[in-house]
Formats: structure tokens, sequence, C-alpha cells
């Protein structure tokens, strides 16, 4: 059998990208779960899960815990009840400029995050928002925005008018229509949007930072803080592959939908 | 049963008007067939009347109530849709149940009512399957079951089995027919199929570009068509311009006898109603047979009278006739239109 050249660069192209992707996250999956390893070992010379039962017995994390999962529900519902209407006005609704607006989303999302949340952290300053559970959403709630209108909007696309049509045929609102209807039907993409809104704003940290610290501290800032500031490895690792599991789930379900032509679609094409 | 009419009915948009100018009567239990080609604005005026568009002019009355600013949902009608428009996130019961879940029925009766609907398409035991799971053909019968369990006044039906094989189509129209018959509910039903509208209507409405071309019974529509458009579009019609001159008309060797005014006018002749003759007589032309096609209870014959014009026969299986062959065509019963309109109708067999 004849291997080919390019076969040969390919596979060790492919090596590499192995290495340089998931070497990182083997380490730092091994020293979570590692209770010494010490240099020349190749593998950690002991187990357990000792450091899993100190890290989420501490006080800080508890309630860093506690804090993000409250600010990422409050966020992903708040951010479903606004944008969703919206994403079906644009799906639906022919205006003037949808398109162009449209994009406009796109170029927000391109402005220098960190220059526009200290922008809106002065401006929170003002309104005593800084500090406070709410502002933290508030700042939240405009990181969101993009990924809960664009994805379901181009779902709502894929949703055939004739089923709406349907329903109100038989004696159903419109509102109703949409919670029974179009909702369920474009439920992959909603469940996806909504699921990388929880985890995106589970690790949002600019946002957090800026308005709420140093009163309210985030997981992902907690993390950051023993990462950085710790000489026991252990916590860090610990805390990242806790944080790893529900944006894993994310992206796993989200595969699916952005897969499909749906994400396409909501560029208008 | 209820009765429904369109006065003036005109829908644009922008400057193109979709349909204009209709006015139409649909008495309490009868079966109309809107039937026109695409583009024809048939599927407009059916959408008119479910509520789904709001005409620019006119208006859509219902037991001589006044609906035309009625929403869907508030209209005593109901739309079995192309695409049968099932909702998939929900099994069969649960489609058939939806509209009556809205009107706040008790559980037992729901039940009662959506099992009565299955056995009425022929669908008993089919409520827990997911629509997805169903034959065109079975989507078809859960939609319309979707719609009879409202017993809505007047049931709208857009093409429901364009997109059926032709086998299935048959037998559903016969179902539709039968269940239409039994409940006695007044329908409107729209398709482009002139052999459909045909089988299954009590009334025929043809239209084309937004207009009503003729309304009557299949037989007359078939028999009598008002104006060229409805004579080419239902069924074969042989078409052949000529001119008319001191009373008697010449098109392509026809010789045929029209108390007209002198002028070019056309000559309509259905393939059956031109009789194939060994010996030509007054009104026959002379013609040379191109092609022969069996269809096993008959066959089509083609031939051209003056070696331009072609006309289609319809023969029996036993006559010798082949490709070359000269024989003479005497029609049996024909139209003529001038400036598209029906203006002569032979009475009866000429010969």
């Amino acid at each position: 059998m004849k291997i080919r050249a390019s076969t040969i660069v390919g596979s060790i192209i492919m090596l590499v990208l192995i290495a340089y992707v998931v070497m990182p996250i083997a380490t730092v999956f091994l020293w979570a779960f590692a209770e010494k390893w010490t240099y020349p070992a190749l593998l950690p010379t002991e187990w357990g899960l000792r450091y899993w039962h100190t890290t989420l017995a501490r006080a800080d994390v508890l309630s860093a815990l506690r804090l993000s999962l409250a600010l990422s529900v409050t966020v992903t519902l708040l951010s479903a009840v606004i944008c969703l209407p919206a994403a079906y006005a644009f799906a639906r609704m022919e205006f003037v400029g949808r398109r162009t607006f449209m994009m406009s989303f796109l170029a927000i999302n391109a402005f220098p995050r960190f220059g526009l949340i200290v922008m809106i952290a002065t401006l929170f300053l003002s309104l005593r928002l800084v500090g406070t559970f709410w502002g933290i959403v508030l700042v939240q709630l405009l990181n969101t925005m993009l990924i809960m209108i664009w994805l379901p909007s181009a779902a709502f696309r894929g949703v055939d008018r004739r089923l709406e049509e349907a329903a109100r045929d038989v004696g159903a609102g419109p509102v109703r229509t949409f919670i029974r209807i179009t909702i369920p039907q474009a439920a992959p993409a909603i469940g996806a949007a909504m699921l990388l809104t929880f985890v995106s704003t589970f690790y949002e940290t600019e946002g957090a930072w800026l308005v709420g610290a140093p009163k309210l501290r985030t997981m992902p800032m907690v993390m950051l803080q023993m990462i950085t500031g710790q000489i026991v490895v252990q916590y860090g690792a610990v805390l990242s592959v806790l944080l790893w599991v529900p944006s894993f789930i994310a992206l796993l379900f989200a595969r699916r939908v952005l897969a499909s032509n749906q994400f396409a679609k909501g560029f208008g094409a | 049963m209820a009765k429904l009419e369109l006065k003036g009915i005109e829908k644009r948009y922008g400057n193109m008007a979709a349909v204009s100018d209709i006015s139409l009567e649909i008495a309490s239990g009868e079966l109309v067939c809107l039937l026109g080609p695409s583009g024809s604005g048939k599927s407009t005026l059916l959408r008119i009347m479910g509520g789904f568009e709001k005409p620019t002019a006119g208006s859509v009355l219902i037991d001589g109530i006044d609906v035309t600013a009625t929403a869907p949902e508030n209209r005593p009608t109901a739309m079995v849709f192309q695409s049968h428009a099932l909702w998939t996130h929900m099994n069969v019961f649960e489609n058939i149940a939806f509209g009556l879940k809205l009107r706040k029925m008790s559980r037992t009766e729901i039940a009662r009512k959506v099992d009565a609907a299955l056995d009425l398409v022929g669908l008993t035991d089919y409520g827990k399957r997911s629509p997805l799971r169903l034959s065109g053909g079975q989507q078809q019968r859960v939609a319309i079951a979707r719609c009879i369990v409202l017993e809505p006044k007047i049931l709208l039906m857009d093409e429901p089995f364009a997109s059926l094989d032709q086998h299935l189509r048959e037998r559903l129209r016969e179902e539709v027919r039968n269940i239409q018959r039994e409940l006695g509910i007044t329908t409107v039903f729209v398709t482009h199929g002139q052999d459909e509208a045909l089988a299954i209507a009590d009334r025929v409405v043809v239209m084309s570009v937004g207009k009503i071309n003729q309304v009557g019974g299949p037989a007359d529509i078939y028999a009598q068509p008002q104006d060229k458009f409805v004579a080419g579009f239902i069924g074969a019609m042989n078409m052949i311009d000529g001119h008319v001159s001191s009373g008697v008309m010449d098109a392509a060797g026809f010789k045929v006898r029209v108390p007209l005014p002198d002028g070019e006018a056309t000559l309509a002749v259905r393939p059956e109603k031109l009789a194939i003759a060994a010996q030509g007589g007054d009104v026959s032309a002379s013609a040379k047979i191109t092609r022969v096609v069996h269809f096993g209870a008959y066959r089509t014959v083609e031939a051209t009278t003056d070696g331009v014009n072609r006309v289609k026969i319809h023969a029996d299986t036993e006559t010798v006739l082949e490709p070359g062959q000269h024989i003479f065509l005497d029609p049996v019963h024909f139209s003529v239109f001038k400036d598209g309109h029906d203006v002569f109708r032979s009475a009866a067999v000429l010969r």
C-alpha cells in the first residue's frame, strides 16, 4: 500500500493540534483528581477526591456558586422574555431596514466589550446600581442579546407559517399560537440559545467584575483568584473541571443546531 | 350548514390585483371547487374566506353575517392546508384535541369527539402516534379530522391532495366527498386539477388571472365553456383558427355553417366529438394521420388537416388506423369562439 505524502503531513498536523488542544485540558483534569504529583512521575502518584471536598466546602466558593447560578438563571429567563418576541418580530415582520438592524447587532458585538462596560459601569455608579445584583443582571443582559435574538429568529423563520395559521384557524389567538405552536416548533434552537446564554453568563467576568466587585463575586472571579493567588494547583483545577461541565453540555447541544442551516438563515440568507 | 357569500372581493398587492371583482354565493351544504392554473388567485380567494388575508375591497358573509374583519380564530371556518400543517410536537390525538381544549370542553367530551373524528377518517387507534410517523395520506386525514371535529360551518380545503400520488388522491377525494355529504358541511375546495374538480364538485368556479371565468356544474363547464380559456383549460379541446364568410366558417379544411357575421373566429371541437369517416361529407375535413397512441380503452389519433393544424381525435380500438393514412373528420359537436367568447354552439349532430 502506498501512503501519500499529503496523508503523512496531514497526520502530523493533526497530532500537533491534538497535543496542543488536548494536553492542557488533560493536565487540568489530572490535577483535579491528583493528591500528590511530583516532578518525575508522568501521572499523579496519589489519586483522590480530597481537593473536591475542600474546594466545595469553602464558604467563598459556595456563595459565589450560589450567586453565579442565581445570576445566570435570572439573566437567561429575562433575556428569553425580552428577546424571543423580538426575535419573532425580526423573523416574521417585514419592515424597512430589517437586515440593517440585524447586522447592527453584529456590529455592537464587535465593539470592544471592555470599553462599553466601563461606560456602563460609570453610568451605573450614578444610578447606584454598582455592587447590586440587578446591576450585574442588567450589564450581562446586554451580552446575551445577540445570541438570544439571532438564533431563535433564524429558527422562527424555519417554522412553517401554515402551522401558525392552522392554530389560528382552530381558535387560538396570536399570543397563544406563539406560545403553544411557534416556540415548541423552534424549541431546539431556543434551547441551544438559552443554554449558550446561561453558560456565557456563568463565565462572564468583565461586567460582573466592573459592576459587582468587590461586594459581589461570581464563580469565575473566585476561580481566577484561586488560580493566580494560590500555591495549591488543585483548587483551580477542581473548579475548572467543575465549570467545564455546563459549557460542555451546552456545546454538545448547540452543535446540532449550529450545524444545521438555521444559523446561516439568521444572516438573512 | 351555512351559506357563504362573497361580494365584490378585490385583493391588491401594491399595483397588482391578485383577485378582483369576485362575487359568489355558495349554498348551504354545497361543495364548490375553485379551479384554475397557478396564479389565478384561487388560493388567495380561499385565504380571504378563512380570514388569513384581508380583502382590499368587498365583503365576506357567512349566514348573512359580515365576517370581513373577523380574525381566523373567530370565524366559523376550518381550513385544510396543502402541506397538512400538522403540529409535529404533538401526537395525533393532541393535534385534533387542540381546538377543542381551547373551547374549554371536559376531558371526556374531548376524548369522545376526537375518537369519533378519527373513526370518521379511518384512523381509529392512531391517536398516540406522532404525525411524523404517518404517511402523506394519513397526515392529510388527520388534518381533515382536526377541522371537522370542531364542526365548522364552512370547510375550506387548499389543494389538499396535491402532494399525494394519483391513486391515493382519487381515494381520498371519494372519502372527502362522502364525509362532506354525511355531515352536510358547506365546502370550498381549491384545486388546479380539472379532473379533481369535475369529479368532486357540485359546482365549479373556473378562475384565471384573478377573475371568475365561469361558474357551473361539472357537466355544464365541460360541455358549454363560455370562453376560450375555460374551453382550453377543462379537458382537451381542438382549437382551430379560421374565418367566416357568408355564413360558412372555414377552419383548416372544416367547413361548417354558422349564423355569424364575416370575420376571424376559432372553431373548438373536443377530441371525442370528432368522428372518423372513410367518405367525406359536406362539413368534413380530409386529414392525414401522424400518430396513434393506445390508452387501453381507447386510442388518441393525431392528424393534420391542412398540413399545419394538428387535431386530436378519440377513436375506438377496432378500426384500422395507421400513421400516413388518409381519413375524413366530421365535427359532431362544436363551438365557435370570437374575441375569446363563445358565440355559437352547434345544437345537435350535424350529419
